[in-house]
C-alpha cells in the first residue's frame, strides 16, 4: 500500500519551481520540500518569522529561538533573514510568495477552501492561513481525497465555515491533480491505482476531464 | 505586580513557545486579577507550557475577552468558543499583527482582502476600491503589553533572537504601559544601533527572565 503523505508530498513538489519562494502549512505541506528534484532550489518563508528556511536542526544543535511555524527546531539557510510578524504578514499579502500550500476540511469548485473550524468538533483557528491564501500568487491545497468516514472533501460548494473564496489553484490528493478553472475542477493527473469511474465516485462534484489519456502522477 | 490590575486589556507577544514572556505571564496569573482582555497570537494548554499560566486563567474564567488566532494547541478554548460563554475574537494572525501595529502607529484603520466572504468579516465594513472587495479592520491597542527579547538594556531597547520577534516589537509599540522580560540584561550601548528590535522608548519596565528553556 502507497505510503498517502509521502505520495501527495511528491506530487505537490513536482508544482513547485526553481526558485519559487514558498510557505509549507505544516504536516503533508512540509513533506514536500524533500521530493524536490536536484535542479529546483526553492526559498521557504515560515509565517512566525522566517525566510530561508533550511532542514531541520540536528539532535543537539537546536536553537531554542529558531522554530518554524509548527514549532519544530530548524535552521536558517545562508541568505536567510528573520523579522516579525508585521513584516511577515507583511511579505504574505503582498503577494511576494509564488505559492503557499496548506491542508483542507472541504474545497470546492469555485476554488473556495475551509480549513479552520469545524463546527461542534474542531478549532484550530486560522493562524496565518487566511493571509497566506489570500496573498499568495499560487494556492495549493495539500489533502486526502476524502474524509476517514469516505466522505468527498472536494465538494460543489463548501458547508464548512470558508478559510477564503475563489483562491485555490491547484488540488492534490492521493488520487488526483486538479486544476480551478473558469468552468470549474480539471482534471490533471491520476494516480495510478485507481479508475476514472472511482475517481469520480469519490468526488462531490463535476470534473472536467481532459482529452485523451489522463497522465499518471507521479508514483 | 501593582501594574496588574482587574479590567485590563493585556498583549502577550510569542509565537507557539518561542518569543514568549513566560515569567511575566506567570506573575499575571499569581497576581490573582479577573476580567482580562487578553490578546494573543497562540496559548497553548499542554501540561508545562511557557503558556500554562494564561491558559489556567482562561479555564478559570479570569479572561472575559478572548482575541486570539491560533487555537489547535488550547482544548479549553475550542470548548469555550463552542459553549459561547467567553467572548472570543478570532483573527487572522496577519490581521491581528497588522491591527496591533496600526494601534501603535497611529494609523485610524486598514483594508485588506483576508476574510473577505468569511465570517471574520461578518459585522465588518466592507469597501470595494478598483473592484476589489477588502474589509475595514480596526486598530487594536491595549493597557498593557507583556513582551520579549534575547537581550536588553536598561532603557528597554530589545533585541530578539532567531524567530522570537514575531509580536512583540509590535505589541511593545500599541500598549499604555510595557514590560520587557529578557534573557540577558546588558548594559546600554551593548546592542548595536543597528539591532535594536523592540524600541526603549515605548518600554516601561525591564526585568530579568526566570525561565528556563525547553
Amino acid at each position: 500500500m502507497k505510503n498517502v503523505r509521502e505520495f501527495i508530498a511528491k506530487n505537490v513538489a513536482s508544482l513547485l519551481k526553481d526558485g519559487d519562494l514558498v510557505n509549507l502549512g505544516v504536516g503533508i505541506p512540509t513533506l514536500a520540500a524533500n521530493y524536490l528534484p536536484e535542479s529546483v532550489t526553492i526559498f521557504i518563508q515560515a509565517e512566525n518569522g522566517l525566510l530561508g528556511c533550511g532542514p531541520k536542526a540536528r539532535e543537539g544543535e537546536e536553537n531554542l529561538d529558531l522554530i518554524d511555524a509548527g514549532a519544530a527546531y530548524i535552521t536558517c539557510l545562508p541568505g536567510g533573514f528573520t523579522f516579525d510578524s508585521v513584516t511577515s504578514f507583511g511579505i504574505i499579502r503582498g503577494g511576494h510568495l509564488d505559492a503557499t500550500v496548506l491542508g483542507a476540511l472541504q474545497v470546492d469548485e469555485l476554488g473556495n477552501l475551509a480549513n479552520w473550524y469545524l463546527p461542534g468538533k474542531l478549532l484550530p483557528g486560522p493562524g496565518g492561513a487566511m493571509d497566506l491564501v489570500s496573498g499568495a500568487k499560487k494556492v495549493i491545497v495539500a489533502t486526502e481525497h476524502n474524509t476517514k468516514n469516505g466522505d468527498p472533501k472536494i465538494v460543489k460548494r463548501c458547508t464548512l465555515p470558508l478559510t477564503s473564496e475563489g483562491r485555490v489553484t491547484t488540488i492534490v490528493t492521493d488520487l488526483a491533480i486538479l486544476n480551478k478553472t473558469e468552468a470549474g475542477l480539471k482534471l490533471v493527473a491520476i494516480a495510478s491505482d485507481i479508475t476514472l469511474q472511482e475517481l469520480i465516485a469519490r468526488t462531490g462534484c463535476e470534473l472536467i476531464l481532459p482529452e485523451g489519456e489522463v497522465p499518471l502522477m507521479l508514483d | 505586580m501593582r501594574q496588574f490590575r482587574d479590567g485590563q486589556s493585556i498583549m502577550v507577544g510569542g509565537f507557539n513557545k518561542v518569543g514568549v514572556p513566560g515569567t511575566l505571564v506567570r506573575w499575571l496569573e499569581e497576581s490573582g486579577v479577573k476580567d482580562i482582555t487578553l490578546i494573543v497570537n497562540n496559548c497553548s494548554n499542554a501540561e508545562g507550557s511557557i503558556w500554562s499560566p494564561a491558559a489556567k486563567m482562561i479555564k478559570d474564567g479570569r479572561v472575559s475577552h478572548l482575541k486570539i488566532s491560533y487555537i489547535a494547541t488550547n482544548s479549553d478554548v475550542c470548548a469555550l468558543y463552542e459553549a459561547h460563554v467567553l467572548d472570543i475574537e478570532i483573527i487572522p494572525q496577519g490581521t491581528l499583527a497588522e491591527r496591533i501595529r496600526a494601534g501603535g502607529c497611529g494609523i485610524g484603520g486598514f483594508l485588506t482582502t483576508v476574510g473577505v466572504g468569511t465570517m471574520i468579516a461578518e459585522g465588518k465594513q466592507e469597501i470595494t476600491i478598483n473592484g476589489i472587495k477588502y474589509v475595514l479592520e480596526m486598530p487594536l491597542a491595549a493597557d498593557l503589553a507583556l513582551v520579549k527579547a534575547s537581550l536588553a538594556d536598561p532603557m528597554g531597547n530589545g533585541l530578539c533572537f532567531g524567530t522570537s520577534k514575531n509580536f512583540n516589537p509590535a505589541m511593545a509599540s500599541a500598549a499604555s504601559y510595557v514590560m520587557l522580560e529578557t534573557d540577558r540584561l546588558v548594559p546600554v550601548g551593548e546592542i548595536g544601533y543597528e539591532h535594536v528590535d523592540v524600541a526603549g522608548i515605548y518600554v516601561d519596565m525591564v526585568i530579568p527572565s526566570a525561565e528556563e528553556k525547553a
